[in-house]
């Protein structure tokens, strides 16, 4: 994927300068970024959440010109980030009136599928974030081996047994839980 | 979606089919509203379509939109408002508001902004269309000027007029002149044509014949002053000058758990309900926490505003500080620190505050030292709640435990969280008596564990009571309501948006050598 650039006029200078367009890259990585919050969290609300945060954190604390691979960057912010909110919300207390407004109680069925989702979701927070980067992109973005070493500058082979003991460990993890 | 294994699927791999895609309306939306949101930002950098003239035109630009913001100020209708309220000592209203009990004096305003009035001073408040203006007829006062959303506050004597967004200063009207120094923040002073600006440990006096105090001289008569100097000192701190405690003593709570503890006489002791187990112990001689986490002695030690030792775990759900290994909030201690002499001084009302900005460095620099805890400041965007009125709210609704309405004993006190004798376990009341939103919205906030936006567009005081089922649980039904409505009972609604936020993240820590 390419960094997104525009001409920039300065303001009080007469020459022109090359800075990375932010909106394009807004434009180009956020429903990535989105859907990998939502693959991480389950939730529109925290995906929300997280891809907020991202940006807010990339146009405050990187400078765009340092960027080589802003795709890969952003993707892991995402997953990082949605890592810390589930494992903080592991952590917190669950007695407070955010839930009072939540909406009210599913069904029997669909509430069984709320709790798998909530088990796996945690199951997955309990990955390193590595492990979990590359689980997310094989089974939230759909992506090969091959393009996932690509994204993440790594090895196909690095990548094969990553997913390999991610899953070992899921199982394990999952089956404690059933 | 394809799961790429050649094994028997099983649990693990019939769950990672679970992963679900996102509703693509709501993600749409969802980007428009970032996008939005971000253009708002100071730094955004703008789309590279800029008109040509853009360079050329920025003054007229301005003009047009200092003519727009004159246009909204003229059709804005006068507001009919109360502007202030009285927190301590006694002032005397007449024309004008006068601290004349031969004791100092503070007063509350609507915007959270305190002003702390010196025995015998005189002033005036009237709301100026961009602002707040105080009129200081003569006399000293110490401004703590909160954050201005809209406009600025202006402290104005008969030579100056000094303006400022959010910051402490003290301003003296002499019949000579005035003078004006600053604390924390930055101060524009207007004398005539000629305008300065002020930063910490700076002040001016209009006339040349007026004496130049120190800041410290300025404000002695002030019963706050050990706190505004600390802070003043927090500014000015050169690098080899640092706030520590003497000796500390630091150990896992697991091997000595309360062992040592024993204040020294005058001690103060508060309740802690941030996981420790035995109150905290302060006096200016000695800090002492025993079964306190890391985590909390971070938010105390970096937090602003009070110290809400009751409600950490409220303010862990806000997420002001995160990051760090799970072990800062699980793992407990017990410091007991030795303060170095004269170097604390302070009320116990200061203390429940959080109003000890010395004491705050000064856990700074232990966990810096001890725990190699290395901090860095960060904005986020977090879920809250927006905080709406309807028309007339709010109203004074009576809950049925709170019989005797205004007549009722816990109708008492300005703002304060409270459990109703008689009250199920998990039902809370709120009560608001002559108070200002501003006062009651981060009370609000730390119940529902979400920063809460004021959008009521209520400036005057109010009284209202809100009494609610905190925790819902089946088993044990409540008459009390859940907290929405409750909130609907007296006019007022929480609806869920975004705001921007400043937090901590924990960078590094390191578990302490113990001694």
């Amino acid at each position: 994927m390419s960094t997104a650039h525009a001409i920039v006029e300065a303001p009080d200078q007469d020459i022109a300068v090359v800075e990375p367009d932010f909106e394009g890259i807004f434009r180009e990585h956020y429903r990535t970024v989105y859907r990998t919050a939502y693959g991480v969290t389950g939730s529109s609300q925290d995906a929300e959440d997280v891809a907020q945060t991202v940006f807010l954190r990339l146009l405050h604390g990187r400078s765009l010109r340092d960027w080589k691979n802003p795709a890969a960057y952003l993707y892991r912010a995402a997953v990082n980030e949605s890592l810390t909110l589930i494992r903080a919300r592991k952590r917190r207390p669950r007695d407070h009136d955010v839930e009072l407004f939540a909406v009210p109680a599913d069904s029997a069925a669909a509430g069984s599928a709320k709790e798998t989702h909530r088990r796996l979701y945690e199951a997955v927070a309990e990955l390193g974030r590595k492990a979990a980067e590359i689980l997310i992109l094989r089974y939230v973005h759909d992506y090969s081996d091959a393009q996932i070493a690509k994204l993440l500058g790594t090895s196909r082979g690095t990548i094969a047994v990553s997913l390999y003991r991610s899953r070992a460990r899921l199982r394990k993890f999952l089956r404690g839980r059933l | 979606m394809t799961i790429h294994n050649h094994e028997r699927p099983d649990t693990a791999d019939s769950h990672l089919g679970l992963f679900r895609a996102p509703p693509e309306e709501e993600m749409a939306q969802a980007e428009e509203r970032a996008l939005r949101r971000l253009r708002s930002e100071p730094r955004y950098a703008p789309a590279p379509a800029r008109p040509p003239l853009w360079r050329m035109s920025r003054l007229a630009v301005a003009g047009a939109a200092a003519a727009i913001v004159f246009a909204v100020i003229a059709l804005r209708p006068p507001r009919s408002e109360t502007l202030f309220r009285v927190v301590e000592g006694e002032v005397h209203q007449v024309d004008s508001l006068r601290s004349d009990g031969g004791k100092s004096a503070v007063l509350a305003l609507a915007d959270g902004s305190r002003i702390e009035m010196r025995a015998g001073s005189e002033l005036s408040l009237t709301r100026a269309d961009d602002g707040l203006r105080i009129l200081l007829n003569r006399g000293d006062i110490i401004v703590n000027a909160a954050k201005q959303r809209r406009g600025h506050l202006y402290v104005q004597t008969k030579d100056i007029t000094v303006s400022v967004i959010g910051t402490v200063f003290v301003v003296n009207a002499d019949k000579d002149g005035s003078r004006v120094a600053v604390i924390e923040g930055e101060v524009r002073v207007q004398q005539g044509s000629v305008e300065k600006t002020l930063r910490p440990g700076e002040q001016i006096a209009t006339n040349p014949l007026l004496t130049l105090e120190s800041v410290r001289e300025e404000i002695a008569w002030s019963p706050h002053a050990e706190t505004h100097l600390a802070l003043l000192q927090q500014i000015n701190q050169t690098p080899g000058a640092r706030d520590a405690f003497d000796v500390i003593s630091i150990r896992s709570s697991g091997k000595n758990a309360g062992a040592g503890r024993g204040g020294g006489q005058g001690a103060y002791s508060i309740e802690n309900g941030c996981g420790g187990l035995l109150p905290i112990e302060i006096d200016p001689g000695r800090f002492a926490v025993f079964g306190t986490t890391v985590h909390n002695l971070i938010i105390w030690a970096y937090g602003t505003g009070e110290i809400h030792y009751g409600s950490c775990i409220n303010l862990n759900a806000m997420n002001f500080v995160s990051g760090g290994p799970d072990w800062i909030r699980t793992e407990p201690w017990d410091i007991q620190a030795v303060v170095p002499a004269r170097s604390l001084d302070f009320t116990l009302d200061q203390l429940r505050r959080g109003d000890l900005p010395r004491l705050r460095r000064m856990i700074q620099t232990m966990l810096a030292e001890r725990f190699k805890v290395t901090m860095r400041r960060e904005t986020k965007s977090v879920a809250a709640y927006s905080l709406t009125a309807e028309k007339g709210a709010p109203r004074f609704f009576v809950p049925d435990i709170y019989a005797g309405g205004r007549e009722d004993p816990a109708f008492k006190k300005y703002v304060w969280d409270e459990r109703p004798s008689g009250a199920r376990p998990g039902d809370l009341g709120i009560i608001a008596k002559d108070a200002f939103m501003s006062e009651v919205v981060p009370i609000l906030a730390r119940r529902v564990g979400r920063p809460v936006v004021d959008e009521t567009g209520i400036a005057g005081k109010v009284d209202f009571i809100l009494y609610y089922d905190w925790a819902p649980n089946p088993a044990r039904p409540s008459t009390a309501p859940p907290l929405a409505k409750a909130l609907d009972q007296v006019g007022l609604k929480l609806s869920d948006t975004r705001t921007v936020i400043e937090t901590w993240v924990v960078e590094k820590v390191e578990k302490p050598t113990e001694n």
